[in-house]
This record gives structure tokens, sequence and C-alpha cells, in this order.
């Protein structure tokens, strides 16, 4: 359905405003109304001007998307919807006024409009009881979840009298167009997530009553140690508003069999009286739920000793607030520290105690009304990852803990063991592999594979059926088909080490000498983060090793400092000179980048992004240059790419235009960073005319493998771009910036810091395009008029000429003064702290400001500027020597990083 | 001498390189790489170290400079005095004006006429112009729209009102280019008879000139198109070139100059300007020198030298024959005798301090008694300044 271009909204509450907005992302015109005048207005600004990490707020992926929706009244603009695509009702959870809304909207929707639902308690036949045939031909269930924009899942829901052309066409729509992962879900109450979502919160609870169980205690047990998301189960109740849950909780009580386990431990009373009492958590005005912050009794904000707000937890039985507690479950690996997830659940800890009955009777709850849901196992996985943000579905975790050992311990609890769970005991798993193809055991006990036919590619398909062209720790290459290469990250969170560059190298040979056999590269991966970039934990670690007590008293320090800085060196040589040879091979590169768990594509991870042809990229995709975090600068051609995109962006402007893009978007990577894919795009990191969005994530990997198909036939690399950069007068007028900023003595979280000074300097070192040009460095930096440029260093005392925006500089000028500016913060103690921090912490280190603050240029003095030798990449992969010399330092590379694995550093 | 005049005391610029603005794509100029601040300082410090004045007697930088922007932005001539090389101490102030082209004759004019309420200070004047890193027209160029509605030609491009004079006055390419490679001819003698070795202050290493083209001809200058009409005669051959350079003079009272027994190079006697219809702007200097002729009690017989700037050969020669339809002959062996802004090159701000300086050597050189620097002025102005040799010994017998 690419032909759908107006999506009405009937309704503007957070579901209705959140469609909307997620339309217009899409590119399509919406029309929001409401019942109230304003409303729809006031949904619209206030998801213009919500801070991107505000998720529930941050409907649209860049403010522009706005304009694509227009507002108004049921009452007074309802003939708005006569030339709208698909109409989807979003109001109030009541029949008589939903069907009111049915009758308006079938009064008006043209002929072969889609009407949609998106009800999440109201069975669709229920719905459209009364209303025409020909309406009910065109209308079905689309339950979308909150907050739209960053939730996956969509159950669509068939009526018995909706035409299955219709449905399919909204089932591609929501697919490709909206980007969601669409779940085909029985007509049965709540559908498939909120079912399962909502029983695991009743019986948490009521165990937690049972068990005088505090609240805080259950959020660390129902947490990321079972895949489930860091909010646990009370703190998601707060943030999706405990009015929601009392209201799907409400209603799977009336349409629901009393029989149904559910009905069996519902026990409303408590929720009931919170939402009497406005405590519905996140949205309510006092901002309580089941937890709140302290308030002292003027009503001020109680804060603890650092300064941070008290926060409190009720108690299930009274009611009562009391100061939250840090749950000594906090961040426990039950399944490492017990070895398996059955010898934790069988061990008499406490935390087994409590979560032992929840997941039994929760997977029983799934095992037992999985078919009365669902039309298949996998799609109640895929509901709870997309819906619930699980990372593995019931029947994944089923196998994780052990279907037989499951089954038996459910027998041992006196429970009927339920016919699904049977047969899958008899196959020992629910998910397996056959025929080199990934699948899961469905209800009648047979095998469907886990990759519905959507047209879409999938890496661990492919993974599954071959081996790689080229491998290594951090890396491999592999025949997705047609021609084309996918190389793809797998170390940890993706980083980017020696043996990445290895397999990288390997790979563009490997093509480039294949013939015609490959002519193609994508690259792509299906990790949580496409890649988090060079693996600073190596760097930290081989500096740590060559700095300490013991290599200081021997005297030892400098020599294996020395050691690691040539190791270093020679990696950000590797880098450059790989990602160099990418971008100029003799075939088309695709990044393709999914945004989808964790979104990173960050430093190192996104300079490779930078250098493809062109990037299809998942829509959430966060990329940026963060390396000032860590007290270095981009120096894998990342300064030269945003550098070039900036002059073509800003150049005419003069010269500091582009110079000062460039360093502020790196220097300053909290505001630089692009949020979305369309923020990305607006922000350089994207190219509007070049690089593409594909909405579904899961559509990536195909787009991204089309699109470079689609540039194969006379094919020509980039050319390498020349820089125009005004030189020492542009870095005065950067340092005149960055010493406001800093005299300002903002929060150094936000603000300007005595370590951000030096980095600003050595990055406007290369953003201005150094200060002069000395003889040697004519041939390979100055790009034309070279012979004049030697006339005027020779009649200079100084041998040298200024740069200034008429010497036109080559790139390997920028990636020379890359290596220059990162070798000189390298070097420095406040860079080896940052680097320390970032891998101990995993955040980056803010300092104090020094009291009394320092003088700017005296800290600027205090670096001392490394000069490299010259050295330039040649545009090809590496060979010879060098190439020997990246194939030893991957050799040493895994060695620590096998050694970082055993230590746990990994 | 009339002791409450002011006068020059001293001149210097810098080597005139043609420019390379980055669009052009041309090889970079000689100059084009120095900052603008950095171009001034060697001259200001020549000034105090060939006068040999205490720098506590300057009162004020006053600089010419048309697009304050980039690296002429954030007023240079205060700039001057923060650099780490430059002899003048904070206590010294400074103003950065724009006349257009006229800027550092204005700035010349100014300190004339602060040196008459203060006879007491020096005033040191630079012009400086980078038009390799700030292009003609600057960054951003924006204008009040209602100016352009009120009359389009307030916006036509220099070269299209010297096209306007062509027209009006009839002047032909031969006369355009023969006027050309007269000013080159003039240069290339000029500078092989050492005319400006006195002036120039070596920056970088290069210490010469580099816009003259000695062997330039008529047939060849005759080969080029028209750069700014279609089928027009103003070509790039017979205009003034796009120039990279910075000059400066120090202007004192004539009684500070006596008490401190300084070479007066100079004696300002008036000033004068106009304001005309910007699309004939091109004889700007005709009403401007008439007036300051006027003011000074002389008539054009009087002047021995003149200094007219080249903006483009049609523009002099324009002025020529307005003059003579005023009954005012101008002699042309009197005009621009070392070469004007064709061969010398235009850098706007510079070229008003230097065509004043190197007026005041040439009257000196030659023993000339009065002299004439006057230019025209984009937007429609005029600007003039009479000045009088007091070293003048008297017509030789």
């Amino acid at each position: 359905m690419s032909d759908v271009k107006k999506v009405a909204v009937i309704g503007a509450g957070a579901m209705g405003s959140g469609i909307a907005a997620q339309a217009a992302n899409a590119g399509c015109e919406v029309v929001l109304l409401d019942k109230f005048e304003g409303v729809a207005d006031k949904a619209v600004a206030r998801m213009k001007k919500a801070k991107p990490t505000d998720v529930f707020n941050a409907g649209f992926m860049v403010s522009s998307n706005a304009k694509r929706v227009t507002t108004g009244t049921i009452d007074n603009d309802i003939e708005k919807i006569a030339d709208a695509d698909v109409i989807v009702e979003a109001v109030f959870e009541r029949l008589d006024i939903k069907q009111e809304t049915f009758n308006l909207i079938h009064k008006h929707a043209k002929k072969d409009a889609v009407i949609t639902s998106n009800t999440s308690t109201i069975q669709i036949e229920k719905l459209v009881e009364g209303m025409p045939e020909d309406f009910k031909k065109r209308f079905m269930n689309t339950h979308f979840f909150n907050p739209v924009r960053f939730m996956a899942l969509l159950e669509v829901i068939q009526g018995k009298d909706t035409d299955p052309a219709v449905f399919e066409q909204m089932r591609e729509f929501g697919d490709k167009v909206l980007g969601k992962k669409v779940v085909k879900a029985k007509d049965s109450p709540a559908f498939i997530g909120n079912r399962i979502g909502v029983y695991m919160i009743e019986r948490a609870t009521k165990e937690a009553k049972d068990l005088n169980f505090p609240i805080e205690d259950v959020d660390a047990i129902l947490s990321p140690a079972f895949g489930f998301p860091k909010l646990g189960v009370y703190k998601l109740g707060d943030t999706v508003g405990i009015d929601i849950l009392q209201h799907v909780g409400q209603n799977l009580h009336d349409g629901l069999p009393t029989s149904d386990e559910f009905n069996e431990i519902y026990d409303p009373a408590f929720i009931e009286q919170m939402v009497e009492d406005k405590r519905t958590g996140r949205k309510s005005e006092s901002g309580e739920g089941f937890y709140r912050v302290k308030k002292d009794d003027d009503g001020n904000v109680v804060t603890d000793a650092k300064g941070k707000p008290v926060k409190q937890a009720i108690d299930l039985k009274t009611g009562e607030y009391s100061d939250a507690i840090k749950s000594k479950f906090f961040k426990m690996n039950f399944k490492k520290k017990h070895g398996s997830y059955a010898k934790f659940f069988d061990s008499n800890s406490r935390a087994a105690t409590f979560a032992w009955p929840v997941m039994r009777d929760t997977m029983l709850y799934v095992l037992n009304h999985a078919e009365d849901i669902a039309f298949d196992t996998l799609a109640v996985d895929e509901a709870m990852r997309a819906g619930f943000n699980w990372k593995k579905g019931p029947f994944q975790l089923l196998d994780e803990f052990g279907v037989e050992w499951f089954a038996d311990k459910v027998r041992a609890d006196g429970i009927d063991v339920p016919s699904l769970l049977e047969k899958a005991e008899k196959r020992g798993k629910f998910y397996t592999v056959e025929d080199n193809t990934a699948k899961i055991m469905t209800f009648d006990g047979s095998l469907m594979p886990t990759h519905r036919e959507d047209g879409t590619l999938r890496l661990s398909d492919i993974k599954l059926k071959s081996k790689p062209l080229v491998s290594d720790m951090s890396a491999s290459s592999w025949d997705i088909g047609d021609g084309v290469v996918c190389f793809e990250f797998h170390g940890i969170n993706n980083m980017v080490d020696p043996t990445s560059l290895n397999v990288l190298n390997k790979t563009l040979k490997m093509i480039e000498d294949s013939n015609g056999k490959y002519k193609a590269l994508v690259v792509y991966n299906e990790g949580d983060k496409f890649s988090a970039g060079a693996n600073i934990g190596l760097v930290h670690m081989f500096n740590t090793l060559a700095d300490n007590k013991l290599t200081r008293a021997l005297g030892l320090s400098n020599f294996f400092k020395s050691k690691v800085y040539d190791f270093l060196g020679e990696f950000i040589f590797q880098g450059q000179a790989i990602y160099k040879a990418m971008r100029e091979a003799p075939f088309p590169v695709i990044g393709a980048p999914k945004g989808q768990p964790e979104n990173m594509a960050l430093g190192g991870g996104c300079e490779i992004l930078l250098h493809c042809d062109a990037v299809q990229s998942g829509p959430e995709q966060v990329m940026g240059l963060v390396e000032a975090g860590v007290g270095l600068i981009p120096a894998w051609g990342g300064c030269a790419r945003y550098l070039e995109r900036a002059q073509d962006a800003e150049g005419h402007k003069g010269p500091m235009a582009a110079t000062m893009k460039a360093t502020m978007a790196i220097a300053a990577p909290m505001e630089g960073m692009g949020f979305s894919a369309q923020d990305a795009m607006k922000k350089l990191w994207l190219r509007k005319d070049v690089d593409q969005v594909s909405m579904n994530p899961d559509h990536v990997l195909i787009d991204a493998k089309n699109r470079a198909l689609s540039m194969t036939d006379n094919y020509t690399p980039p050319v390498e771009p020349v820089y125009h950069l005004p030189g020492k007068s542009g870095k005065a007028a950067i340092r005149m910036n960055v010493d406001t900023m800093y005299m300002r003595g903002d929060d150094p979280n936000k603000g300007v810091n005595h370590v951000d000074v030096k980095i600003a300097d050595c990055l406007a070192d290369v953003t201005t395009g150094g200060e002069t040009v000395s003889q040697e460095q004519v041939e390979s930096h100055v790009a034309d008029h070279k012979d004049r440029v030697r006339e005027l260093i020779s009649a200079s005392n100084d041998q040298e000429t200024d740069v200034y925006q008429g010497i036109p500089l080559t790139e390997a000028r920028i990636l020379q003064l890359e290596r220059n500016g990162i070798m000189t913060l390298a070097h420095t103690d406040t860079t080896s702290k940052r680097l320390a921090y970032m891998v101990e912490k995993k955040k980056p280190l803010r300092e104090k400001h020094l009291d009394p603050m320092a003088n700017p240029s005296e800290l600027r003095n205090e670096l001392e500027r490394v000069s490299l030798p010259l050295r330039s990449a040649t545009g090809k992969p590496l060979d010879g020597e060098a190439e020997e010399r990246l194939q030893s330092m991957a050799k040493t590379s895994r060695t620590a990083l096998n050694i970082a694995k055993k230590l746990g550093l990994a | 001498m009339n002791d409450t005049k002011a006068v020059i005391v001293d001149y210097v610029r810098t080597p005139f390189t043609k420019a390379a603005p980055p669009s052009w794509g041309k090889a970079p100029g000689k100059l084009a790489a120095v900052n603008p601040v950095d171009m001034q300082v060697p001259l200001i410090n020549a000034l105090l170290e060939r006068t040999g004045i205490d720098p506590k007697h300057v009162r004020k930088v006053l600089t010419g400079c048309v697009h304050q922007e980039g690296s002429q932005g954030a007023n240079i001539a205060r700039m001057n005095m923060l650099h780490g090389k430059c002899n003048l101490p904070h206590s010294v102030t400074g103003t950065t004006l724009d006349m257009f082209c006229a800027s550092s004759m204005e700035a010349i004019t100014f300190a004339d006429a602060l040196s008459a309420r203060n006879p007491e200070d020096v005033y040191i004047v630079t012009g400086v112009q980078s038009m390799s890193q700030v292009e003609m027209g600057g960054f951003n160029p924006m204008f009040s729209e209602d100016v352009l509605n009120s009359n389009p030609a307030n916006f036509l491009s220099m070269g299209n009102t010297a096209e306007n004079l062509v027209d009006i006055y009839d002047i032909t390419r031969k006369e355009q280019d023969a006027f050309a490679v007269s000013s080159h001819k003039k240069m290339a003698e000029a500078q092989g008879r050492g005319h400006f070795d006195s002036e120039i202050v070596p920056i970088n290493g290069i210490s010469q000139d580099d816009g003259v083209r000695a062997d330039s001809t008529v047939e060849g200058a005759g080969r080029l198109k028209g750069a700014f009409k279609n089928g027009g005669s103003i070509t790039a051959a017979n205009s003034s070139q796009v120039t990279d350079g910075a000059s400066a003079v120090m202007v004192t009272s004539g009684a500070f100059a006596k008490e401190n027994n300084l070479p007066v190079k100079a004696v300002i006697l008036s000033t004068g300007e106009t304001g005309l219809a910007p699309m004939v702007m091109g004889l700007g200097p005709v009403e401007a020198s008439n007036e300051a002729l006027r003011k000074a009690n002389l008539t054009m017989d009087d002047i021995d030298a003149i200094e007219v700037n080249e903006a483009f050969a049609a523009q002099v020669l324009a002025c020529v024959k307005e003059w003579d339809k005023q009954g005012v002959r101008i002699d042309m062996d009197k005009v621009n005798v070392d070469g004007g802004a064709i061969a010398i090159g235009h850098p706007f701000g510079a070229t008003g301090a230097r065509m004043i300086g190197h007026l005041s050597e040439t009257l000196n050189r030659e023993n000339k008694r009065y002299g004439l620097a006057t230019l025209c002025i984009g937007g429609g102005q005029g600007k003039a300044v009479v000045i009088e040799n007091p070293n003048y010994r008297g017509p030789s017998l």
C-alpha cells in the first residue's frame, strides 16, 4: 500500500497523536482530529518541542515532519477525511463513542478508504456490529503500542467480514511504510502483547504481596536478568500510566471467562485506589505512581547528600510510601551466578522464591493460551519482543530455561503440563535449525521457519546456510547472493579492532580480484548496536599495561608507552587507509545501519558509514562522531568526510562556515549527533540526496542490497574532494569561541571544561587545515598550484607559507592532521583518564571545573603537539609490509581480547 | 608653510600582488595567505622606525578597508595594536573606515581634521585589502530593497558604469587599451628606475609588485572580449586589477613635525568630495577635484602631478573629457607618471593612501610643487586631496 498518500486519525490522545506523527514521519499527509478544540494542536506542539530523549513525546523524527499534519475538530473538520486513504480511529475506549465515530467516518470517507481502530480491548465483531457491509469489508483493527514512533509492534486483527485484500494492503502499509513489526493476532481480549504482559504484572503483584517482596525487588528481578527492559514491572507501569493498566486489566477481566488464570488472580482494588487518588504515574499531575519523588511538608523536593531527589516506593499492601531501597538484586545476573536459569530456579535463593512462581505461571499462561491469541508460536515471541522490548520471547525463554527441565519442575509443583509443552518436550526445544534454516515448533508440533516470507533478507539466515568468505575475531564477510558481499561487525558492541580492519582489507581485495563474481559490498550487522567505534578498551588495556606502578618502578614505562603509541599510531593509519580504500574501491559500497535496538553508529562506527557510496538506514539510527567524549578526535577520516559535506553545504558562505560547522558538530557531540536518521540528514551525517531511510529496520538489508545492485552498472568511485580552509585566522576564531564558552563556567556536563579546551584545539587544527605548509608537505598536501606554493615557501624566511582558503588542500592533508591531533591527545593524562572512565563506567567522564579556573591559552600551551612523519594512504587496500603489520597487530589483538574475555573485562 | 595644516611625514606600503580569490581556482597570490593585520604591522613598525618618533605620540590608527568581514572584520585597525609584533602600545586606539575605493584617502582626511584639533597627536593611517581572503562583494552581499527599487542603476556593477561613460563620452576601445598599455609601460619603467624602492616594505620575502605586464600591447589587449556588457569595451586588460596589499602614511601637524625635526613629505592643503549618480560614478573625480582645488585656491593648471585612480581606462578618459568640456585641459604627461591601478592593482582599502603617498614621492623626486590625488567611488561618489611639496625649491633654470 505504498499508494497511501493521506492518513486521517480521529482522536488526538497519546495513541492518536503518536500514530499521526509516525504517518507524518513516513511521508504521508495527515489529518488529526479530536472532539475538543485545540487538543490536536496542543498534541502536535508537544511532540514538536520534545527533546529527542523524551521518547513518549518525541513523536516526530524531525520537527519539520509536523508540517505534514493538519489539525482540527471532529465537529468542524470531518470533511477533511474525505480524501484519506487510511482512517484510524483512536478515540476513548468506549464502544458507543467508537461506533458514533465509525458512523461519522462512514459518512465522509471515500469508498475505498481503509478504516481501522486502535482499540486495545474491544472485540472487532462488537465494534462493527450494526455497521453496513461495505464498512465491515474495509475495517480491521490496528493496535499500536505506546510510544508509537519507537515501539515496533503493530498487532493487526482481521474481522470475519474484512476483505483479505484490504487486510493484506494495510499489513503491508504498517510493515513497509510505517516500519512496524506487524503481527497478526486473534480477536481475543488484549490480543497478544498486553494479554501476556498484563498477566505477568498481575501475577508478579500477587506474588509480591504473598511473599512481602517490596516493589524495588520485583523490578530488580523482572529485569535484564531475564532479558526484560531495565524498567522492570512497576516503573514500566508508572511510565505507561496506571490508569491504562487498570483499564486493560478491567477489560481483560470482563472479556475473559472466570476460569481464565488471569481472572483467578485478578485483584484490582489497589490499582483502582491509586487511580482514584490520581496516582497514575508519570502522566499524573503529582507524578506519583508506584514510585514518587519525596517531598517535604511544604511540597519541596527532598534531596540526598549528593543533591539528587530522594525516591519513594509504594507498599503494595498498605498503599503507604517509604524511601526506596536499592534492591540487593539490582543488576544481579542470576543465570551467570548460578550457571543456568534452571539452577537458579532450583536454588533456594530468595530471588528464586519470587521469580520461579511468577515466571512459571507466566510461561504456563502463554503455553495454555497461545493458540487462543495468536496464529502461531512465532507471533507470540514477535509480539513480546516488539511490544514489550523483551530480548527473548516466551518460547525463547523456555528454551533457555530448558524445556524438559521446565516441564519436570511444573509436574513437581503438581501442575498439569500444557499439551503444547508436551509437544515441545518431545523435540527438546521450541527453536531449532533444520535444513540450515532457523525454525520454531508451532501449535500442531510441526516446524515453521522463523523468518516469514516477507521479501526481506536476514543475515542470521545466511549465516546458518553458509561459511563466511573472510573471518576474524571481530568481523566477518558473507556472500548474501547476487554477487553482493556483506561485511559484518561482530565484536563486543561491534567495536572495531585490528582484526576487523584485517577482514575489511581482505574483503576489499577479494571483491576486486573476483573477476566480477562479487560486485558490491554492504556493511551491515544484526547486533544490538551497529558499532560503538574503535575498541578503546583495547587501547586502554595496552595503556594500563604500559604505564603502571611496576613498569614505572622498573623505569620501563616510557619504553612500553612508546610501543603502545606505535601500535596506536599504526592502528589509526590502518583505519584511515582501509576506510579510504573502501570508499575508492571500484564497486559500490552501501552502509546499512539498522538503527535498532540500541541505535548506535558512533566514532569509527560512524566513520565507516561516512565512507560508503550511500547509506540505507533504519529510521532510528543514532550517529555521530563522539571521540571528544573520550578525549580524542575522529581520526579515521571522519573530520575529512564531515568537512567535505560541510563545504558542499556551506562553502559559498565564506571560509569559516564549513569549518565552524564541522568543529561544533564534532567538539560538541551531544548537539552535533543525529538522533534519528531524519535528524542525521539535517546534520549532514546522512546526505539528503544520496542516502535513504528504510522505515522498517527489517528491510534495511534487502534495501541496501538492492541499492548496491542498482549502482553496479557504470560505477565510478567518488573523487577525492579539495579542501579550502581558513588556516590560522580561522583557528583564532575557533579559539575565541571556545574560550568564551569556557570562561562562562557553564555546568561542565553541558558546557566546556578545561579538558574540552584542549580537545577543541586539536580538532581546530584539523578543521582549519593546519597552520602552515612546508616544502616537504607540498607534494602530498597541496591539491593544485604546487609550483606557486613552493615559490611562496622558498621566498619566506620561515620556509613555510600560511594556510588560507586559496591554497587547495588534499585529503591526505586532513588525514595527516587527524593523526597528529589524535596522537597529541593520546599522549595526555586527561585522555587516558577519559578513556579509562568510559571503559569502566560506560559513560563519558565530565571533569569538574578547576578551582580557580585556568587560563585557556595556558591550557593549550600545555599540549605538546605531536607531528608524525608524513604518510599518505594510497586509496588501495593495504599490501606488503603494511598488510603484514596489520595481520601481526590482528594477532596481538586477538590475544588481548581473549585475555580480556577470560578476565571478564570485555 | 602654514604650520596649522597637517602634514605627511612618511609613507610605506607592502608590495601589491595579484589576488586569487579561491572561487577563481587560480594559483594563490603571493601575499594571498597573509592575514590583513600581518600586512599592516610591518608597515606601522617601518613608519615608527624610519621617523624615529616615540610611539607614545601616536593617538590613533585609522584604517581604510572595504568588506570588513572574515579576516578583515572585528576592527582590524585596533587589531594592529593587539598584535604581538606591533611597536605601538595598547594606549593607541584604532578605527576602521569604509568609503569603498576611497577608504584610506578618507582616513587621511579624517587624520587631517583630527590633527587640526589635536596638533600634538600623531596619526597613522593604513589602508589594507586582501581580495584573496575576502572576495569583492564580501561573503553575504545584501542590500536595501528600497534602494534597489528606487533606481536599479544604484546597483550597476562598476564595469557597467564605465560602459555608460564609454557611451556618453564616445571613448573608443583603442583609446582605452592604449591608456592601459601606457599604464603598464610607465610602471615597468618606474620599477626599473627604483621609483618604488623607498616605499616598499617586503613581506614574507616578497618585495616586488607583480601586476605589471611590461610587454603588454594594444594588439594583445584588443583580443579580449568585453567583460561586463555584450559587445562592450571594458575588459580585464583595461580595468584595474584585483590585488592584495596594504599602505600606510604617518600624519602629524606641521607644528609637531617642526618640533620633532621630522622631514615633511607633503602638506595637506585641502580635500574635496562629491556625490553623483551611481550609474556614472566614474566621473566622481571631476567635481571632487574641482572642490578640492577651489578650497586650496588653485586651478588645474597649478597642479604639477595627478594621481587618478585607474578603476577603468575608460573612466579616467571620461573624466579628462568632462574636464575638457569644462574648459579644463588635463596634461596627460602629468597623470599617473609611474603607472596606475591598471598596472599596479587596486586593493580597495589600500589605494587611497598609496596614491597620496606615492604622489608626495613623485613631487619630491621631480621637484614639483602641487599634487592632486583623486578617485571615483562605487555608489556614486568622488574624493580628492590636494597636497603641496614643502621641499619645492622653485623652478629650475
